[in-house]
């Protein structure tokens, strides 16, 4: 009975074993979740690849050749602006003392006086030792347009001839006190004898310029004071010697004839009037509003500094209003709104208030040079609105002239070896407002062949950007995909970059350190993520993807414009983040 | 077929999905107690019910992997398909770390001898310790596509350690006070095949940043090996060795009331031969930055940079020799024989190679046959949950068969949901038997 008790229990247990493994087998038993299918496993990676960092003054040297970026220095602090310069050409000006040919003529009774009466043939001892002195003075004006003083030639002649109606012998002292000579600082004197009863007569000479100084102020009849301008003074010594037979006559004249001819005067003393002077005009091209687009831009402080360096003894006016720009439709004239400032040198032109002379320092010194300095700005000009309205080109048609707004009593000096440097910069502070203005800077290399080599294997790919700007102006992020030959395969808006905010000053209050940290003093900001997806046509075109360019497009985000200073910079920090398969897509075929 | 298959996978399942650590207890394979010879891993006192027996080679797997299939596969919303969601596993799992071990014992020889009072036996088994406390914010976090997500950090501080180790000894148990008290122990010669393990202050980060660059700090980084490599046999060396211990006694209080405790596993191996260790240089906030992309610079160029010398360079140098212990289990045990058949069990046991784990407690009953045996144990594991576990060992003439597992119950819930399962089974031939 107990053997049968235990081959019962024994059997029972078999059986619970049993009944177990078929409960384990049954439908109860519910296997099914392992006869699911399950996806191919996948695993994401990121990796970063790197950044690339803009400063505001490389962003705008991309925008055009013809530009240069400078630093302005607004409140201490360097604000980028964009430069031109020119030269403008003042050549052209040695012949701004110009003296014409021209004659002059005089004539003496030569006899008169001496006690011959009449006409008649002369008998020896009519006339004491049959000799007979006369002086004769005379002050001669240049025909010249200006108040001479003094002057010297470089070039040309002057010619004197004399000539008389007697036979007797005239022996002439032709003395010319205005013309002394360089060599001694004496008068220029000769002697000339006409009806030489002995020798040969000697009627003319021409007398070279260059040998000699003019001292144009010279009175030959109040020889110490000095007060005449554009005078030859003139005095002649005549001794006539008479010899009988001479037909003579109390009427007998000597003449003379002085004539100046080419002369080119190398300095010159004295009142110079309003006397134009040469300057060439210039333009020069703003393509850099052709790179604009459609973008517009607007400067709240451009400059236009004429810097000019004169060796010139008179001050010299240009014309500002004739200073414009053009889009090559509509040309609009500077024009200048408040002259009042005594050191601006700028004023008014006498008569004409609409128009205004830039006013360039005369010389006080032969032989030095002066500065001057004139500033157009917003406070004195509607320069803003000339550059503003994107002008192709700005011309400078500037009209010169002496002593601006001073007709008389000018005591100026001109020297042929003078020169006037006159330099034009245009200084247009980044100061700005920007509409859609875009900038493309160098593309960057992107290596694909390692994304071609998973492309099977691919299941998505995302190019994150985190974009950090300490420029205070907000924009968009294109990223455009070029291929080998620059062609643009794909393109993926990037990012919405926030501007960074400004202080009262309008100046940004973000920094971005060397460590590509974006602070607001030794606070951290947040950069801007975005994810650029890629879809399985730019996945497929990647192959083919050599560079990717970074096309920026700023805007202003305020009413109120932003200075760009040079230390604001935009950072782009690149990654990847790939989802992979890991068995490829074998189990789904 | 279908069923066959679903046989496989849940024997599958049975032997590699073990909560060994924890259903390493084998609580209801110890229940089994003179029974079957092989109990003597478990407890040293072996009194053998049959005169001679002779456990055929087998092996025993227990693994535990920390958690549920169904942790690592979840349904795709609207589909009937599974994806691997390793972040599911991470949030599944209570702690920073996942404890996953595999315990391999081939029993390549067993024999047991019954003497009059007492028995003794000789055993070779080779054994694979291996245990990964694998830290969730480490290899789990990488493939939960860490390095896709920004402001993380893959923290590698892994303790892995395995261990490879020949056991060969005898068994010698002898009764005492009219064979109420009976003391067993097992003296083990241990032989060192290899063994490998991570510094376990040693750590490697890896901060994801913001824009998916990486500041990396290494500090002790480093894994260390010793004797055979995989590739020259000659390292299986006697100069990794050891000796290792197995003691325990029972003691029959009143007539069927005895109690036992058995400790297994005392000794350790020191490893001499084939030290190597294999280092990452000490780094402080190392950064990966990618390059500058504006110049002519790789980002390929830039990662091989983080392995130069003075980066992150990866080194081998010799070791030191150094001691790793077994690890040490312990049973203490009550047990109560009604009418010679009911026999009632408290046990308790300890894993003392993790200290910071509780006590398993299990209440069991067995009916006591003269050739078999079979019962049920109700085991409060060491994360206080409930299992049930089942034994049975029979002979039918020469054969005896037996299993035992810890965690029974989960055959009845979602295959899907089993994280921890035990189940140990085989075939002895015995001969004669002695009351």
């Amino acid at each position: 009975m107990k053997k049968f008790a235990q081959k019962t229990r024994i059997h029972l247990l078999v059986l619970v074993v049993i009944s177990l493994n078929i409960t384990s087998c049954s439908e109860s038993f519910d296997t099914s979740f392992f006869e699911k299918e399950i996806e191919s496993p996948s695993l994401a990676l990121g990796l970063k690849i790197g950044h690339s960092e803009y400063t505001a003054s490389a962003l705008f040297e991309e925008i055009g050749d013809d530009l240069s970026v400078g630093r302005y220095d607004d409140n201490g602090k360097s604000l980028i602006s964009f430069n031109y310069s020119q030269s403008i050409n003042s050549d052209g000006n040695t012949d701004f003392v110009k003296v014409e040919d021209q004659t002059f003529t005089g004539d003496f009774n030569l006899l008169e006086n001496t006690g011959l009466v009449g006409n008649v043939a002369y008998v020896t001892g009519v006339i004491t030792d049959d000799k007979a002195s006369k002086s004769f003075q005379e002050n001669q004006t240049l025909d010249l347009e200006y108040e001479l003083t003094a002057a010297n030639f470089s070039e040309g002649t002057f010619k004197i001839a004399l000539e008389t109606t007697t036979e007797a012998q005239t022996e002439i002292e032709f003395t010319i006190p205005s013309l002394t000579r360089k060599s001694d600082g004496g008068s220029y004197n000769k002697r000339f004898v006409l009806n030489n009863n002995i020798g040969t007569d000697i009627t003319e000479i021409e007398v070279d310029l260059i040998d000699y100084n003019f001292d144009f102020s010279y009175d030959i009849f109040n020889p110490s004071s000095l007060n005449l301008f554009n005078t030859i003074a003139i005095q002649l010594d005549a001794v006539i010697t008479f010899e009988a037979g001479d037909n003579v006559s109390d009427d007998d004249k000597l003449s003379y004839t002085i004539g100046l001819n080419t002369p080119k005067a190398k300095t010159a003393y004295g009142d110079f009037k309003e006397a134009s002077f040469n300057i060439e005009n210039e333009s020069f091209d703003l393509d850099f509003f052709n790179e604009l687009g459609d973008g517009n831009i607007s400067f709240e402080n451009p400059t236009l500094k004429i810097t000019a360096t004169s060796g010139y003894g008179f001050p010299i006016g240009l014309t500002l209003e004739s200073i414009s720009s053009t889009d090559g439709i509509t040309t609009n004239n500077l024009a200048i709104t408040d002259a009042s400032p005594n050191d601006d040198q700028i004023e008014p032109i006498n008569g004409n208030t609409m128009n205004h002379y830039a006013i360039i320092n005369g010389n006080t010194n032969n032989g030095e040079t002066i500065s001057s300095v004139i500033t157009l700005n917003n406070e004195n000009s509607n320069l803003k609105d000339l550059l503003n309205a994107k002008p192709s080109q700005f011309n400078l048609n500037v009209v010169a002239g002496a002593n601006p707004n001073s007709p008389n009593n000018n005591s100026n000096f001109f020297d042929v070896d003078h020169t006037l440097g006159l330099d034009i910069d245009v200084e247009l502070p980044l100061y700005v407002t920007f509409d859609g203005l875009t900038f493309n800077p160098n593309p960057f290399e992107f290596d694909a062949e390692s994304v071609d080599e998973l492309e099977e294997n691919l299941n998505s790919l995302d190019l994150i950007l985190l974009t950090r700007n300490s420029i205070p102006l907000s924009g968009e992020i294109n990223l455009d995909f070029l291929d080998q030959n620059g062609n643009i395969l794909f393109s993926k808006p990037a990012s919405l970059m926030e501007g960074a905010p400004v202080d009262e000053n309008g100046f940004s209050i973000y920094q971005l350190d060397e460590n590509g940290a974006l602070k607001q003093d030794s606070n951290i900001i947040d950069p801007t993520t975005t994810t650029v997806k890629l879809d399985t046509d730019n996945i497929k075109d990647l192959k083919n993807i050599t560079h990717i360019q970074a096309a920026i497009e700023f805007n202003t985000t305020d009413v109120e414009a932003a200075k760009i200073q040079s230390t604001d910079k935009v950072r782009l920090d690149l990654s990847l983040v790939v989802d992979l398969s890991i068995n490829g897509d074998d189990d789904n075929n | 077929m279908k069923n066959l298959i679903r046989i496989i996978t849940i024997t599958a399942f049975t032997v590699l999905l073990t909560n060994s650590a924890k259903a390493q207890s084998q609580i209801s394979f110890f229940h089994l107690g003179d029974y079957v010879q092989q109990s003597i891993d478990v407890s040293p006192v072996y009194i053998p019910k049959n005169s001679f027996s002779f456990g055929l080679p087998g092996v025993s797997i227990s693994s535990n992997l920390g958690f549920s299939p169904s942790d690592l596969l979840t349904e795709i919303p609207g589909s009937n398909k599974l994806e691997l969601n390793y972040g599911n596993v991470k949030n599944k799992v209570e702690g920073d770390d996942i404890n996953t071990s595999v315990i391999t014992n081939f029993n390549i020889l067993n024999l047991a001898f019954k003497r009059n009072h007492g028995s003794l036996s000789f055993f070779v088994n080779l054994k694979n310790n291996t245990n990964w406390g694998m830290s969730k914010n480490g290899l789990l976090n990488l493939l939960d596509d860490g390095l896709a997500k920004p402001n993380n950090t893959i923290l590698l501080n892994d303790d892995i350690h395995t261990t490879t180790y020949v056991e060969s000894g005898f068994g010698f148990t002898q009764q005492f006070l009219n064979d109420k008290l009976a003391v067993g122990i097992r003296v083990k010669y241990l032989l060192g095949i290899n063994d490998g393990a991570t510094n376990k202050d040693g750590e490697a980060q890896v901060d994801i940043n913001n824009d998916y660059s990486w500041t990396i700090n290494t500090n002790n980084a480093y894994a260390m090996s010793a004797g055979y490599n995989g590739e020259d046999i000659e390292h299986i060396s006697f100069k990794n060795a050891g000796i290792g211990f197995d003691i325990g006694a029972s003691y029959e209080i009143i007539p069927n009331l005895v109690i036992e405790a058995a400790v297994n596993d005392i000794g350790s191996i020191t490893w001499k031969d084939n030290l190597r260790e294999y280092y990452l240089e000490d780094v402080s906030n190392l950064e990966y930055v990618g390059t500058d992309l504006n110049s002519d610079n790789d980002v390929l160029e830039e990662l091989e940079k983080l392995t130069e010398e003075g980066n992150l360079e990866v080194g081998e140098r010799e070791g030191e020799s150094y001691k790793t212990s077994l690890a040490t289990t312990s049973y203490v045990s009550g047990s109560y024989k009604l009418s010679k058949i009911h026999q009632f069990r408290v046990t308790v046991f300890n894993n003392h190679q993790f200290t910071d784990r509780e006590s398993v407690v299990a209440l069991g009953y067995n009916v006591d046959l003269k050739n078999t045996t079979y019962g049920l144990v109700g085991i409060k594991n060491d994360q206080g949950k409930i299992d049930y576990g089942l034994n049975l060992a029979t002979k039918l003439g020469p054969l005896q068969f037996y299993l035992a597992t810890d965690n029974f119950n989960k055959i009845f819930g979602p295959l899907e949901d089993i994280n921890q399962l035990s189940f140990r089974t085989g075939v002895n031939f015995v001969f004669g038997y002695k009351k």
